[in-house]
């Protein structure tokens, strides 16, 4: 279980003269789900964009899947970006289609499948997602931002992928959307085996769903671990982001969250 | 027994789907599938074998899966639980002729309601117009400024090259018909009543439709989508006070300037036609319009271009307004209210040449 799905060396990002990251180095096991935290304006999209490859890195190399990205060839590339699946912040659906065909757009793209079966996964895919089976015909615009949010998660599995990239998922709903999509993420983790990277600002949810967290700090990785291990790090922004009075109010929580039962089915 | 072996992902779906038709179609029953065999197995593999299971129940029993792997059995439970047996099929489209109907009415529909925002807006204009004099401050003089230089100055040099190489072409066609009649001189007064008349006005009026009337829908537009304009509203600020006017206002001042400016060059361009078609040289042409030239021609020309003005502003900003979330709702209007400026604009033309032809002038 502990092999790399990911791994970044001394990934180096700059616009400029600013330097964003230097020297990074992060390795995501596979099956595990990593949260990625770090202040306003630490790089932690420009990290995930990188990673994607939509800005490739500076320097440094990154791999995925076993394949590194710089000198991988195009058909290495249609079978990675096959594989991974993204959540942008909020959603980034196709306007002019709507849910059901966003969901189909990559079924119909990379699988040759009969427009009567692509309905049909995408149709189970909404319900995956916890959406209501009447939110299928609906166009982006129509839906609300917790909806936007479960459709692009929809998307983003479209095709069972084995990484999911999710860019603050629980940002801007409500405590208990929020609290269900924790839930959703546990059980699809549970039952398709999917690795996820996080970004994330809700110390909810870290405290329920990430396996480890990863803390970006001083344009790099500064420290990865579970809570407790974080916590043994002697970095002051660390302390005071989890024991500050909101980490502590999550950390129990957190502690209660963490034994409910995992088969939970959650319907929005 | 029924035995699946191999890859059931989503990926090779495509070449199982006949394969199960066919299965389905001898309409057997199997007492049990084992699902053993398969190597990878995702969630719509799993959502095509629980339909597999469900078509071949015998007595409404579901037929038993065998596997050794909890995973997959958990997520044939999964998917099964999110089959959504029962969701309604996409809406069966309707024949032709009623769908041609049906979006002749819409659009119909559509059209109306949009003519009788379109005035209201319109009215609403009007109101804030009539109210400017006695709340005098509530001119943004920059923003005015600002539009003027965007919409008029720099419409500048396309307005001039346009407007020459319309007069030139004309005085070009012109000539070839009316020397075979030995009328070569009255060249010049073609070239003035077409060109000063409606030429000159509606050139210019089209040029700055498509320029300045585009971008204010897509200024406009973007600023809606962006909740811009109710953070206005919010703060009591009023747009049609702060978007509108300065636009528009920019519009009915540049405008007619800009007629005159492309009436100028089309002149100019007929008498550089003429010179080198049929040897009528500078002054001869100079000569021959000051003498016949009409003066009431400029002027019916000119005074036709404020209205346009405020046809185009009104519209590119109306149609700004129109603009939602979605990212091709922008672009869709900002076509459409070029194409609508341009239709009004030539409507009210057609209207002008019948005034002024029952005036006399």
């Amino acid at each position: 279980m502990a092999e790399n799905i990911i791994s970044l060396r001394g990934v180096g990002n700059r616009f400029g003269s600013h330097v964003v990251h230097t020297e990074l180095d992060l390795d995501v096991r596979r099956g595990e789900i990593l949260g990625l935290i770090g202040g306003s304006g630490a790089g932690k999209s420009v990290l995930l964009r990188s990673i994607l490859w939509l800005r490739p890195p500076d320097d440094g190399e990154i791999t995925v899947l076993g394949v590194p990205l710089r000198a991988a060839t195009d058909a290495q590339w249609k079978a990675i970006r096959r594989r991974w699946g993204v959540l942008f912040q909020d959603g980034a659906l196709y306007s002019s289609l709507t849910v059901s065909e966003n969901i189909q757009v990559p079924l119909r793209e990379f699988a040759s499948l009969s427009p009567a079966m692509m309905r049909d996964i995408a149709a189970m895919k909404i319900s995956l997602a916890g959406l209501r089976p009447g939110a299928a015909d609906l166009y982006p615009s129509e839906l609300s931002g917790g909806m936007r949010k479960r459709a692009g998660l929809a998307r983003a599995l479209a095709l069972d992928p084995a990484i999911l990239f999710l860019d603050e998922p629980t940002a801007g709903l409500d405590p208990l959307a929020a609290e269900a999509f924790d839930a959703l993420l546990l059980s699809l983790r549970d039952a398709l085996g999917f690795t996820v990277v996080m970004i994330t600002h809700d110390l909810d949810s870290i405290h329920t769903v990430c396996d480890r967290v990863a803390v970006l700090a001083e344009k790099r990785i500064y420290a990865v671990g579970t809570i407790e291990e974080l916590l043994q790090e002697d970095y002051p922004w660390i302390h005071e982001y989890f024991t500050g009075p909101r980490g502590r109010a999550a950390m129990k929580a957190g502690e209660t969250g963490k034994k409910r039962p995992e088969d939970t089915l959650v319907r929005g | 027994m029924l035995v699946c072996t191999g890859e059931w992902t989503v990926l090779s779906l495509g070449r199982l789907e006949k394969k199960l038709t066919a299965l389905r179609r001898r309409g057997e029953s199997v007492g049990s599938i084992s699902i053993a065999g398969i190597q990878h197995l995702d969630t719509a593999g799993a959502l095509v074998l629980h339909r597999l299971r469900s078509s071949l129940s015998a007595q409404g029993k579901l037929p038993a899966v065998i596997s050794e792997n909890r995973d997959y059995l958990n997520l044939l439970e999964q998917v099964a639980a999110n089959s959504g047996d029962g969701i309604p099929a996409a809406p069966r489209r309707p024949g032709p002729v009623i769908d041609f109907l049906n979006t002749l009415g819409k659009t119909i529909v559509t059209h109306v309601r949009e003519g009788k925002d379109l005035l209201g807006f319109f009215g609403h204009f009007l109101v804030t117009c009539a109210n400017l004099p006695r709340k005098p401050r509530s001119v943004r003089l920059t923003a005015l400024i600002y539009h003027m230089e965007q919409t008029g100055l720099a419409a500048v040099p396309i307005v001039a090259l346009l407007s020459f190489l319309i007069g030139l072409v004309i005085a070009y066609m012109g000539a070839q018909l009316l020397v075979q009649f030995g009328a070569n001189i009255y060249v010049v007064n073609l070239v003035e009543i077409s060109i000063l008349r409606e030429l000159g006005v509606l050139m210019t009026s089209i040029v700055v439709a498509g320029r300045s009337g585009s971008s204010f829908t897509a200024e406009i537009g973007a600023m809606q989508a962006n909740e811009e304009v109710d953070a206005m509203r919010s703060m009591g600020l009023d747009p049609m006070t702060l978007l509108v006017m300065p636009r528009v206002a920019a519009l009915f001042i540049m405008l007619p300037a800009l007629v005159f400016l492309s009436d100028v060059m089309a002149i100019f361009g007929g008498s550089v036609a003429s010179m080198s078609s049929m040897d009528l040289n500078f002054s001869a042409f100079a000569l021959r319009f000051q003498q016949t030239a009409n003066l009431n021609n400029l002027f019916v020309g000119m005074i036709k271009a404020p209205f346009f003005a405020v046809i185009i502003g009104v519209v590119g900003c109306f149609k700004g307004f129109q603009a939602t979330g979605s990212a091709d709702s922008v672009g869709r209007l900002t076509t459409e209210s070029v194409v609508e400026s341009i239709f009004l604009v030539i409507v009210l033309d057609a209207l002008f040449a019948i005034f002024f032809m029952q005036l006399g002038v």
